[in-house]
């Protein structure tokens, strides 16, 4: 049964897969044109050079070939070139932007979690304390603060008035040459865009799970459990967390587009290398071949999310693990 | 459609019910004063400030220098001598001529100034004082000289000079200046053209001091070679005192015969203010209060509008899928799936960027991406409806498809379906701001983001007075929403108000 789930999820991954790329060869190759030697170059180009420059962005074939050709590239991981004229082959660019971004979401998101999920638990079990009401709040709260405005306040405290952060990028120019400094140069830049994505994130979070530790703690069986005498710490993890593991799985999922669409504002606002600065630059310089590929890779990192936490959440939810109909 | 009485009596209760339910929940009656204030803010909006807001077809009046500080400011003791914008208008009718070489008729009631030359090269030149004015504050961070004159010319050139005079010991003049009494300042030469050695000019002539001003040929007259990255006005006016305006005109002709009759108009003098209003000014001098107050416009259209189409969309698509069931549910559940995994601010980017921003495709855009998640949620309440005993009776008394969808189901998931509605409110407005903050906003609405926007791209980071109240009054908004939502929420299912 659990077979035939996961047949399922995945055959809906490829199909999101294929619509994404589609829909972004569509929209980059007819919506927006697909010439650059008449817009994005110069526009008095001789011919020939013209016509070697289409030939080798594979712009002279018809249509339909260049959609293949486009699909091949995308899951070869090859891109292709960008449409400048130096026309510099995007993936060895695309493979270093991605790290830093994975590094930076990965991080922020792990502590985000790490924070958050505890704090709603012990908000949880101490209902109505201070605790409790102190997460409520920051929960509420976090849903109104434009993650932005968190990351203004952030660098306008930290690294203009007090001046101890730096304010842009991932590493001091000239980068340190000891590898100890270095690391420390690079840790020192990357403490702003996560500890801010932190703070934004890790309230609704603790929020979320207080709110499934309440209803989970009101339950049958944790009154069963308490009459047994279990200790109560046991309660909250064996018996209320684990039963609300699987909602904390989903949620995990559908926090994914946000923890993305943060990426592009605050690699941005910290002029953090990754692909969602990228993105932005190469969106107003019109270089589509970059903006097609860093699009698939969100596709390809929010389906790939998508589908593991549905497996997880299959695996998690005895109900699906052994085929019963939900 | 009409309601026949009996019925409508059922809503109109069951709406006081409501309210009196709602008033007692005192988060949710915060939220509610919130929004009216908001609604109020916005509405009022042409009462509150004097100026329209920026687009592209309007650009607002220069009130001060840029990021100035707000005026509330001056009741600090370290910012109390921050001056604010002044604008110096002399009387021409009082002017005084001090200087006069050359063949020149002047007639100074009516500001007439005629030069006729006999010869090649020969000069003329004459100087009127205007009047002396107060400076009493700080140093101010940047001036706009204006000279608006009238020129009728023939084989003759102008030379316009601009003259604050000190009438203090100032050591910055003596430091800074030619002549220690005086800022002389060339603002403009109107030179020959030898394609047009005749012609007549209507001039409202202003020239800003600028920073770096050493640099900048017109004003860079007036500094020995030593001067720093300082704005002349900054030096000009370093000290408290009186000071005079002059103005000097030097007539060249370029061949014998060469004339130009001159009607001076306006001179003033404009010292740009480091405090403005009650939320100082952006990158471009304009108020920002302005930007403020209209911003409470466009959140709250493009929050209320995107969450009505969104919900709109989100109830009919799970309305339709939970009730048809079967193939259908199936292929419009997995749909739903499909577009939950499209990074949305990404494409949100891209479409913008392509159909030229505006403010009504950004709300159309968000609505279209924002109703998939309540779509999966009424489709299971309607799958759970449509086992009753009264849609199956319903049914069975000949009620057709479109009947029970509307007059059944709708109904019974609006219990779901309103609160979501409210609470997509604050993800509507804050994707809205989000795409300003980046640039991709409507540049012709004055919208929250545009103005972080400009106080995190134009370097207006540290002037926090102007970039906290729209990141505070989108914080504000949201809120008041959520909560809100969150009290309709517990009132119209009950079962969450154990949670508390």
């Amino acid at each position: 049964m659990y077979i035939k789930y996961v047949a399922k999820k995945v055959a809906i991954a490829l199909v999101t897969l294929w619509v994404v790329m589609t829909l972004n060869f569509f929209i980059f190759r007819i919506l927006y044109g697909g010439d650059p030697t008449q817009t994005i170059v110069d526009p008095r180009f001789k011919e020939e050079t013209r016509q070697a420059l289409l030939q080798m962005w594979g712009l002279d074939q018809p249509l339909h070939i260049q959609y293949l050709i486009y699909l091949y590239n995308l899951l070869t991981w090859r891109y292709g070139n960008s449409f400048d004229a130096s026309a510099t082959p995007i993936a060895p660019e695309m493979a270093w932007r991605l790290r830093n971004t994975v590094i930076l979401l990965g991080t922020a998101t792990a502590g985000t979690i790490s924070i958050g999920i505890p704090l709603g638990i012990l908000a949880g079990a101490r209902r109505g304390r201070k605790l409790d009401v102190a997460v409520i709040g920051i929960g509420l709260l976090t849903w109104g603060v434009p993650t932005f405005f968190i990351q203004l306040i952030w660098a306008s405290i930290f690294c203009v008035y007090l001046g101890i952060l730096p304010r842009a990028g991932i590493v001091s120019l000239p980068p340190p040459s000891d590898p100890l400094e270095l690391a420390i140069d690079v840790l020192k830049h990357a403490i702003s865009p996560i500890m801010t994505l932190i703070l934004a994130g890790f309230g609704s979070w603790a929020f979320y799970t207080r709110n499934l530790m309440v209803d989970a703690l009101t339950e049958d069986y944790i009154l069963t459990a308490r009459a047994k005498g279990l200790h109560e710490r046991e309660i909250l993890i064996r018996h209320a967390f684990r039963s609300i593991l699987p909602p904390i799985v989903t949620m995990i999922a559908l926090s994914i587009p946000g923890i993305v669409t943060g990426a592009i504002i605050t690699e941005s606002i910290f002029a953090w290398p990754g692909i969602g600065q990228w993105y932005i630059n190469a969106l107003s310089q019109m270089n589509h071949p970059v903006t097609q590929a860093v699009l698939y890779n969100y596709a390809v990192l929010m389906i790939s999310a998508n589908l593991v936490t549905d497996l997880a959440y299959g695996f998690l939810d005895p109900r699906i693990r052994v085929g019963v109909r939900r | 459609m009409a309601l026949s009485k009996p019925k409508r009596e059922i809503y109109l209760r069951k709406i006081k019910n409501f309210w009196i339910d709602f008033s007692h929940n005192k988060i949710g009656f915060a939220g509610l004063i919130i929004i009216i204030f908001y609604v109020i803010i916005a509405i009022c909006a042409p009462i509150l400030t004097p100026y329209p807001p920026e687009s592209q077809l309007y650009k607002p009046p220069k009130v001060a220098a840029r990021y100035a500080y707000p005026e509330w400011f001056r009741l600090f003791p370290q910012y109390r001598d921050l001056n604010p914008t002044i604008n110096v208008n002399p009387d021409l009718g009082k002017a005084t001529l001090i200087e006069k070489t050359g063949t020149l008729t002047i007639d100074l009631t009516n500001l007439w100034f005629n030069f006729t030359s006999t010869k090649r090269g020969e000069k003329a030149y004459f100087t009127l004082d205007l009047g002396n004015f107060t400076y009493d504050y700080n140093p101010p961070p940047s001036m706009t000289m204006r000279v608006y004159y009238e020129l009728e010319y023939n084989n003759a050139s102008i030379t316009i000079y601009y003259t604050i005079k000190n009438y203090t010991a100032n050591p910055l003049y003596e430091e800074y200046f030619i002549d220690p009494t005086k800022a002389k300042m060339k603002i403009n030469v109107q030179t020959y053209d030898p394609r047009k050695p005749w012609g007549y000019i209507r001039s409202n002539f202003d020239v800003d001091s600028f920073v770096n001003s050493p640099s900048f040929p017109v004003l860079g007259s007036l500094f020995k070679p030593t001067a720093t990255l300082i704005d002349p006005a900054e030096i000009i006016f370093s000290k408290r005192g009186t000071y005079g305006i002059q103005v000097s005109f030097e007539f060249t002709s370029i061949r014998a015969g060469g004339y130009a009759n001159l009607k001076l108009k306006y001179v003033g003098l404009t010292i740009w203010g480091r405090c403005h209003g009650i939320l100082g000014t952006n990158n471009s001098g304009f108020d920002v209060w302005t930007e403020l107050v209209y911003g409470a416009r466009i959140s709250l259209l493009v929050g209320l509008l995107a969450a009505l189409i969104g919900t709109g969309i989100g109830v009919l698509y799970g309305v339709v899928s939970g009730y048809l069931g079967g193939f259908v549910d199936e292929f419009l559940m997995r749909v739903v799936d499909v577009l939950l995994c499209i990074p949305v601010l990404p494409i949100l980017l891209v479409l913008v960027r392509y159909f030229s921003a505006n403010v009504f495709l950004i709300v159309v855009l968000i609505a279209i991406f924002g109703w998939q998640g309540l779509s999966r949620v009424i489709r299971s309440r309607v799958l759970s409806l449509k086992e009753m005993a009264f849609i199956e009776s319903a049914r069975a008394s000949g009620a057709s498809d479109f009947y029970l969808i509307m007059h059944h189901l709708i109904p019974n998931v609006t219990p779901i379906a309103i609160p979501a509605l409210i609470l997509s409110i604050p993800g509507a407005i804050i994707t809205e701001a989000s795409l300003s903050f980046l640039g991709f906003g409507d540049p012709n609405a004055a919208t929250w983001g545009r103005i972080l926007y400009g106080a995190y791209q134009l370097g207006g980071l540290p002037a926090w007075w102007v970039w906290l109240p729209p990141g505070l009054a989108i914080t504000i908004l949201c809120l008041g929403f959520v909560f809100i939502g969150h009290a309709v929420d517990e009132i119209v299912n009950p079962r969450l108000r154990m949670r508390r």
